[in-house]
């Protein structure tokens, strides 16, 4: 990897790559702040313009808007009391009391050098990582791939929001979404009911799509328009001073491990990350008396971890192939466009590319700094935006990158047709996560079956007892599981007997 | 029983009918003759039969608990939105891309409340039409065009 490196920084410095880096952050920032649009979507919108990029550009815009995204959402978080994106949300406890004392600029100084610190940690981890997790799995054959598939699969629904069961059934539906098509081994039609747009399978994108962003509209249509807070008085970031952060680096250090050790974890999302942190800076920073009434402690321990969490979240999608979360799915779907496949065979095949992206993803932590100092102001009036101009916006931008996926009418109507079933799930309480992550999963997990079915000469039993590897994999699929049913019937029994 | 009639029951109720069917499909002569793993239908089989179990005991967990879907404000508005997004989505490629978006644009404009006719127009024809420039002059990924004019 580390060879690789010069190569991938003469990939990175031409002019089409820098500009991206630069155009993809400030396009994430503005995204990231407007309520309502999250990093999902935002993601899920520049889609389409990647399809004239190369790879490493094409990967790098992706990347830039991911972080990008996630750092915007505190400005409205901070400025309007509504967080732009779900990680943002521990950031309003402290930034919003902040920004009505008339240190607006002071909150989102203390978001910006948290948020920058916490991106360059996790984009070192992501460089050191990663590697190693690819050649640990390198030896993997398909019983053991198959082993760490479902191990993936498990902890996204077991952390996934909402109940368990709704989890389960939700990555249910999404591997059952993935088998519609050609059988991968016999090529035989299945489910296809004599419509021969389905032989190929439902379109991961268009699925993705409609069932994020469509259904997101769809959700906000349905709402009253939500109130929100008037926004506090701001002239420009104040970065807070050296001195300043006397007492504070513990705090610091300790939200970034813990973004990106959550980041690392399949399915958890920046959003737990940064809810964990601020928990546990409530219990054990020196000024967590303050927390809740505008204490730079709590905006820190919030934002250094949800930033800390995109590198994290990278570390299995690049190295394994199993996303770290919603949006590393959608990465994951338009990385395939591109014609990469991620997994453990890609850092093997193409270190430099490899090398080019997470030069550039640490690239795109340092340019968090100067782009957030000169956007904030300008991102502060379009928080005025009306909604309806957002999400007509988001509706015509789907629209177009599903038409540019294969240019076939039939995935716009599944892209419609998902964004239905997103909603309707949602309103359920079924997680939207685990479903997508089922549909990128599946595939392989049923190959994977299949071929170790094969080896094992159809004796299921002999893929825990013949290889050490998965049978310990499969052991803490079963812990993974067990757990939290564990803690779901104790809180049942507490809450009987109390 | 009220709790029989709840959205999440009946939506539940309706996963697990699905799955039913669909399994069912997969014991036709369609699939016959394949033994066990490399039979087409031997894995759907199984996810199908898990899809079936987590339902029922979802449905079983929501009439225990009582839970109900939060209300939509405005059925109306969310019908007439997604019918426009369907046929915009459908209309995309037969039309062009500009004439199904600046009428989509106009709908949902409205139905997210605004009244004033020329901000309506301004947006139904500037931001489509920046798309189609966009994409199609600056990017060079053509967009459907009309079956009237290449221009858009």
């Amino acid at each position: 990897m580390l060879a690789a490196i010069p190569d991938a920084l003469a990939l990175l410095l031409t002019a089409e790559a820098l500009l991206t880096l630069l155009l993809g952050t400030v396009l994430g920032i503005v995204l990231g702040a407007m309520p309502g649009i999250g990093s999902t979507v935002a993601v899920a919108m520049v889609l389409p313009f990647t399809l004239s990029m190369g790879q490493a550009p094409a990967i790098l815009l992706l990347l830039a808007v991911y972080a990008g995204s996630v750092y915007g959402g505190s400005i409205s978080a901070i400025l309007i009391n509504t967080p732009g994106t779900p990680q943002s949300a521990a950031t309003c406890f402290d930034g919003y009391p902040m920004a009505q004392r008339g240190q607006a600029g002071q909150a989102l100084g203390w978001a910006t050098v948290a948020s920058v610190v916490g991106g360059l940690v996790s984009a070192v981890v992501l460089l050191l990582a990663a590697p190693q997790l690819a050649a640990l799995a390198l030896n993997f054959g398909p019983v053991e791939t198959f082993a760490l598939v479902l191990l993936g699969m498990t902890c996204i629904v077991s952390v996934s929001s909402g109940s368990l069961v709704k989890g389960l059934l939700a990555g249910a539906i999404g591997i059952f979404l993935a088998s519609v098509g050609g059988d991968p081994i016999t090529g035989q039609p299945r489910f296809t009911f004599g419509n021969w747009q389905l032989i190929s399978g439902f379109n991961l994108l268009a699925v993705v799509i409609g069932i994020f962003a469509l259904s997101e509209v769809f959700v906000r249509v349905g709402k009253k328009a939500a109130q929100v807070s008037e926004l506090a008085d701001f002239r420009g970031i104040v970065l807070p001073r050296w001195r300043a952060w006397a007492g504070r680096k513990k705090n610091l250090a300790k939200s970034v491990l813990i973004g990106n050790v959550i980041g690392v974890l399949p399915g958890t999302g920046a959003a737990t990350a940064a809810f964990i942190s601020y928990a546990e800076g409530k219990r054990s920073s020196p000024n967590r008396a303050g927390y809740g009434s505008g204490e730079p402690d709590g905006i820190v321990s919030s934002e250094a971890a949800n930033n800390a969490v995109t590198g994290g979240a990278l570390v299995p999608t690049m190295a394994l192939g199993i996303p770290g979360d919603a949006i590393t799915a959608v990465m994951l779907a338009t990385l395939t466009l591109h014609g990469i496949t991620p997994g453990f065979r890609l850092m093997e095949d193409n270190p430099t590319l490899i090398a080019a992206i997470f030069a550039g993803f640490f690239i795109i932590n340092l340019l968090l700094l100067p782009l957030g100092l000169a956007l904030s102001r300008i991102a502060a009036p379009i928080l005025r935006m009306r909604e309806g101009f957002m999400m007509t916006g988001v509706v015509l931008l789907c629209g177009v990158g599903i038409f540019f996926v294969r240019g076939n009418p039939f995935e716009l109507l599944v892209m419609g047709l998902a964004g239905i079933l997103g909603f309707v799930l949602r309103r359920q309480g079924v997680p939207m996560a685990p479903l997508v992550i089922g549909m990128v999963l599946g595939p392989t997990l049923e190959l994977t079956l299949r071929q170790g079915l094969i080896l094992t000469r159809g004796d299921f039993t002999a893929f825990a007892t013949g290889y050490p590897i998965a049978g310990a994999l499969f052991a803490v699929t079963a812990l993974a599981l067990a757990v939290p049913l564990a803690r779901a019937v104790r809180a049942r029994a507490a809450t009987a007997q109390g | 029983m009220p709790g029989l009639l709840s959205e999440r029951v009946m939506v539940l109720l309706a996963v697990l009918i699905a799955a039913a069917a669909l399994l069912s499909t997969t014991f036709t002569a369609e699939y016959a003759g394949l033994g066990a793993a490399q039979s087409p239908v031997f894995f759907p089989r199984i996810i199908l039969g898990v899809m079936i179990a987590l339902s029922l005991i979802a449905i079983v967990q929501d009439l225990m608990a009582g839970q109900r879907a939060e209300p939509v404000e405005h059925w109306l508005a969310l019908v007439v939105f997604v019918l426009a997004a369907l046929v915009f989505a459908n209309a995309i490629t037969r039309v062009g891309f500009l004439l199904s978006a600046a009428p989509f644009s106009v709908v949902a404009l409205a139905i997210f409340g605004f009244r004033h006719p020329l901000v309506i127009g301004v947006y139904a024809l500037a931001v489509p039409g920046s798309l189609v420039l966009l994409f199609n002059h600056v990017l060079k990924l053509p967009l459907p065009t009309s079956p009237f004019t290449h221009w858009f």
